[in-house]
């Protein structure tokens, strides 16, 4: 049978790529088992829109034209 | 040796390239000031390297590799600082049972309403990655936030596929434990 940390690891997979039909099946079987793979398993998709929204607030930002020129000037100095 | 010195002009590098760095710089550091610094101090190593520019590369390029390795640099520096606190948690050992019941009490993720204007979520996330050990970090980030393809991330960290997914799974169930306890806690 599939182990806890390979189960979990497919659960990952299969958020981004189809798993080969035996892994998807030796994946259903172990999670029918298992009651902790099972509890991850709702846990799998939100986790991974909370992770995506992980965008720094500071991200599509610039730096502004004075932090620009006081980056220049020390960059000079060194 | 000059040959690089008479042809890379570093007077415009500022306007071309520190908005791009700071953008990666900033979401790897969760901090404006740092993110700055980071990107200053690469500006100022690449004129200091000048020399060992060959040309092999661009400079956009060249420039990136050096602020990714003073990123890892700082991330150490802030592990060493760290308590961890949340290295105990994670897996689902021995006394991963009790963990278990414990955090259902508080709440769980999936109850968690996922909102991208919600800023107290974001800084909850962000703060547990920054908890993450190095190396799952630049992963986590690479993979799950600016969704980068999977051969990409697995050729720039050098790991195997199916390591990338193992590591992601330890990942995302540190992050988990860690949102779980921010989240309902506080």
């Amino acid at each position: 049978m599939m182990k806890c940390n390979e189960a979990g690891a497919m659960m990952e997979k299969e958020e981004f790529e189809k798993l080969p039909f035996m892994k998807r099946f030796s994946l259903r079987f172990h999670l029918m088992m298992c009651k902790c793979c099972k509890g991850y398993e709702k846990d799998v998709t939100p986790l991974n829109s909370i992770i995506k929204s992980a965008n720094s607030e500071h991200a599509d930002t610039s730096l502004s034209d004075n932090e620009k020129s006081e980056m220049k000037s020390s960059i000079a100095q060194q | 040796m000059p040959k690089a010195e008479q042809i890379i002009d570093t007077s415009t590098w500022v306007d071309d390239y520190s908005d791009m760095l700071y953008n990666f710089s900033v979401t790897r550091v969760n901090d404006h000031e740092m993110a700055k610094d980071l990107v200053q101090d690469t500006f100022v190593s690449a004129i200091k390297g000048l020399d060992n520019f060959q040309g092999k590369s661009t400079v956009k390029t060249w420039l990136f590799s050096i602020l990714k390795r003073k990123i890892i640099d700082h991330w150490r520096k802030q592990e060493s600082r760290q308590t961890r606190p949340m290295s105990a948690l994670g897996t689902d050992s021995e006394t991963g049972e009790s963990k278990v019941i414990e955090r259902q009490n508080k709440g769980a993720v999936s109850e968690i309403e996922i909102n991208y204007d919600n800023k107290e979520l974001r800084s909850a996330i962000m703060g547990c990655i920054q908890e993450l050990p190095d190396k799952w970090k630049g992963i986590v980030i690479d993979k799950l936030v600016e969704e980068k393809k999977s051969e990409e991330v697995c050729k720039e960290h050098d790991i195997t596929a199916s390591n990338l997914w193992v590591i992601i799974h330890r990942a995302k169930v540190q992050l988990r434990d860690c949102l779980e306890l921010k989240w309902f806690n506080s």
